[in-house]
């Protein structure tokens, strides 16, 4: 009598392993898929900001347009050219 | 009983096992057929519906000036396209698009009956259109990325940066100059698509080198500040005097580094179409004229060099008409005997032939190419233009005279600028150019220009003779007297040539080209700068056109470059926390502690101190030593000094104190 239990027992705890075993797998594998959907997002936003960064830029250089800013001076804050004798360069 | 020996297990047996063969065959040979037959067909189908391919729009590399500020950027914008056959009612979505688009409703639906998988609606599209778009969820209609070329500066510098047409190729300029290297590849991204379509990564995440679209970012040698003010000036003059259009270029003459090139027309690169394409001429490089008075400078510089005159020699310039074999060569002012040094001041037309008939063809000949005139100065542009140089054996007899004035000979801006630099440096011409340098995507610098020397035209000692004759053109009685900025010396040459007609062959009499060269300041020369104007009305010499137009940019660009004028009040700063101090809090006490300073390189300067209310003796024993000459008057205490407290003073400038009693 024991003999056949102890190898029902071995049998049902390597059947349980192979059970085991086989669904780690397919949790290993949804996971590397899950990862994959997180990572191709992360891509799409890098790139989202990538360009939402160059159009920032883009747009910092087209305010810093000096005829802009001229403009600005002039109308705006009444500012004028100083004189040669106005300026003080400080060293 | 006997029939029953028949083995109907047997017979079963093998007839079912006859199907299942069967079966089986069937099964391998549906498998040979997909797996070998059909084999890259389908294979190709399931690859199309599992991965994505993502195609990246080329990318195209970053044009800067050379402190670094984007003259050309490029970014993504959408285009949209649509796949007629998915569309489900073209009258309801063409209505739909079109006001957003601001297209024609009819036109619209013509395209979107095509029945064509793909059609363009409309390229690069702004962001607000593309996301009302996108918020009307019509079907069958699919945006795609492309690359926008955007010039945040408008119209500066428009004429060297170019622009880039529809297809991303660059049409002008550098822009189409360094068209390969600004281009980047062509990318794909392959992703894994699921059964709904999202991506999905697999295998290997892209790498940097995969990313990396080997586009290139340009430097220019033009600085924002100074082709702003060039431009500006530019404009102004061209408007002042109605002209047909101008140039100006302005080079740091030890280098060759092109700082600023404006041309008059202009345009906006960002709408180019709208405007002629004659304003897209870039005028200083492709445009050639006759240089007149201006070519005189290379007269003067053959001439000292060969020693076949000096500045004190004189000549007769025959009271304003000279008459060389069939033609007669005035002057603007009718003159008698002038020294060499005088018919450049005044610009004799006489004297200047009389000089270049002493100096003989050949040798002019060999001067006007050695200085660059009739070859290509290659500084990077497209479309530039050679000149019109001929050689002496084609000259006609008076050809000598007249060249001798720039007339009868053509150069280009560029040219000229080359050959006044070579005289800023003292001999050795500079090959002038445009791009600094090259970088990658990285800003890792792939190629550096360095500049070059193309060859030694003059001896320096030939150089500083020719800038102190042309020092006296901007002085008091010369030509060039109002190119002058305050505080600065400035040597230069007026010129005011007519132009050709090309109607009725000839010189024109009412149409000129005015133009003012020069480098300043004279004595440590950081720019070389030359102004055209074409076809100014009201007023024809180079000296009252172009002349206000060069020290109206000097004003405003030698500060930037370091050259200060004299008589700048220059304070040590020995705090670091000055900047919250009001104007006059944060000077006066400074101006006590004044160091000597020194503006520019090698030349002393001192900073005048302030002598107010002290005695004789006190003022003269600060200022003493310092090398000013002193003018007194009055007794007492001081009351009135020049020049005032704080201004930078030269060896040997003179400085006046009043006095008075304190009665």
């Amino acid at each position: 009598m024991a003999v056949p239990k102890t190898g029902f027992l071995f049998f049902t705890l390597l059947m349980m392993f192979m059970i085991g075993a086989s669904l780690f797998y397919v949790w290993s594998r949804i996971q590397v898929i899950q990862l994959g959907y997180e990572i191709s997002n992360a891509m799409k936003q890098e790139r989202a900001l990538l360009e939402a960064n160059k159009k920032l830029r883009l747009e910092i250089a087209e305010l810093k347009s000096y005829g802009r800013i001229e403009k600005i001076a002039v109308e705006q804050l009444n500012m004028s050219k100083p004189t040669p004798d106005q300026v003080v360069v400080i060293r | 009983m006997k029939k029953r020996s028949v083995n109907w297990f047997k017979i079963r047996a093998s007839v079912i096992g006859l199907l299942l063969f069967l079966c089986f065959v069937v099964i391998v040979g549906r498998m040979f057929q997909l797996q070998v037959l059909e084999k890259e067909k389908l294979y190709q189908m399931a690859a199309q519906q599992q991965f994505g391919r993502i195609p990246l729009v080329p990318k195209r590399g970053i044009i800067y000036d050379r402190k670094g500020n984007e003259l050309a950027v490029s970014i993504e914008v959408d285009s949209v396209y649509a796949d007629c056959r998915k569309v489900v009612e073209p009258e309801k979505t063409a209505g739909a698009l079109a006001p957003i688009l601001k297209m024609d409703p009819e036109e619209l639906k013509r395209k979107l009956k095509s029945r064509q998988s793909f059609e363009w609606i409309q390229r690069k599209i702004s962001p607000q259109e593309a996301a009302e778009i996108k918020a009307l969820r019509l079907s069958g209609i699919h945006f795609v990325r492309e690359n926008q070329r955007f010039y945040p500066n408008a119209q500066l510098a428009a004429h060297v940066i170019g622009f880039v047409g529809l297809d991303a190729k660059g049409l002008e300029g550098v822009e189409s100059q360094y068209d390969v290297l600004l281009t980047g590849k062509n990318h794909v991204w392959t992703t894994a698509k699921d059964a709904r379509g999202r991506e999905i990564m697999t295998g290997e995440v892209p790498s940097d080198k995969d990313k990396e679209d080997h586009y290139r970012n340009v430097f220019l040698t033009l600085d924002k500040h100074v082709q702003y003010v060039a431009e500006t000036e530019l404009s102004r003059a061209v408007q002042r005097w109605g002209a047909k259009g101008g140039f100006v270029i302005a080079m740091e003459p030890s280098t060759g580094k092109v700082l600023a090139l404006a041309s008059s027309p202009s345009f906006n690169p960002n709408q180019f179409l709208q405007s002629k394409a004659k304003a897209w001429r870039n005028r200083a490089i492709s445009d050639v004229f006759e240089p007149g008075s201006m070519f005189k400078t290379f007269l003067a510089a053959a001439a000292l060099e060969e020693n076949v005159v000096r500045p004190t020699d004189s000549f007769f310039c025959e009271n304003g008409a000279y008459k060389v074999y069939d033609q007669t060569i005035h002057d603007h002012s009718k003159h008698g005997w002038l020294t060499f040094q005088q018919i450049i001041k005044v610009s004799s037309n006489i004297g200047a032939s009389k000089v270049g008939e002493k100096m003989g063809r050949d040798s002019f000949y060999r001067y006007i190419c050695s200085f660059g005139f009739g070859e290509k100065t290659k500084v990077g542009l497209p479309g530039e233009a050679r000149g019109v140089v001929h050689h002496p054996r084609y000259w006609s007899p008076v050809a000598l005279n007249t060249i001798s004035f720039g007339q009868g000979i053509s150069v280009t801006g560029i040219q000229l600028v080359a050959a006044l630099s070579a005289v800023a440096n003292g001999g050795p011409l500079m090959k002038p150019y445009v791009v600094e340098k090259i970088t990658d995507e990285k800003g890792v610098v792939v190629r550096w220009f360095q500049p070059e020397v193309v060859r030694r035209v003059i001896s320096e000692n030939t150089a500083k003779k020719l800038v102190f004759l042309l020092k006296a053109t901007t002085e008091k009685g010369g030509t060039g007297a109002e190119a002058v900025p305050a505080g600065y010396e400035v040597a230069g040459k007026t010129g005011t040539a007519q132009k050709v007609d090309t109607l009725l062959g000839g010189y024109s009499e009412d149409r000129y080209t005015s133009g003012f060269m020069g480098i300043a300041p004279a004595d440590e020369p950081r720019i070389a700068l030359l102004i055209v104007i074409d076809e100014p009305q009201g007023a024809v010499y180079g000296g009252t056109v172009a002349a206000p137009a060069f020290k109206a940019i000097c004003e405003k660009v030698l500060p930037y470059l370091n050259a200060l004028p004299k008589g700048t009040m220059i304070v040590k700063s020995e705090l670091d926390s000055g900047s919250d101090m009001t104007e006059g809090e944060a000077t006066e006490p400074l101006i006590d502690r004044m160091k000597v300073g020194s503006v520019g390189n090698g030349v002393e300067k001192v900073v005048m101190p302030d002598l107010t209310g002290l005695s004789m003796r006190n003022a003269l024993s600060r200022i003493e030593g310092k090398g000013l000459i002193i003018k007194v008057s009055g007794n007492g205490r001081v009351v009135e000094q020049t020049p005032r407290a704080g201004a930078v003073v030269e060896k040997g400038d003179i400085c006046f104190l009043k006095f008075q009693s304190p009665s």
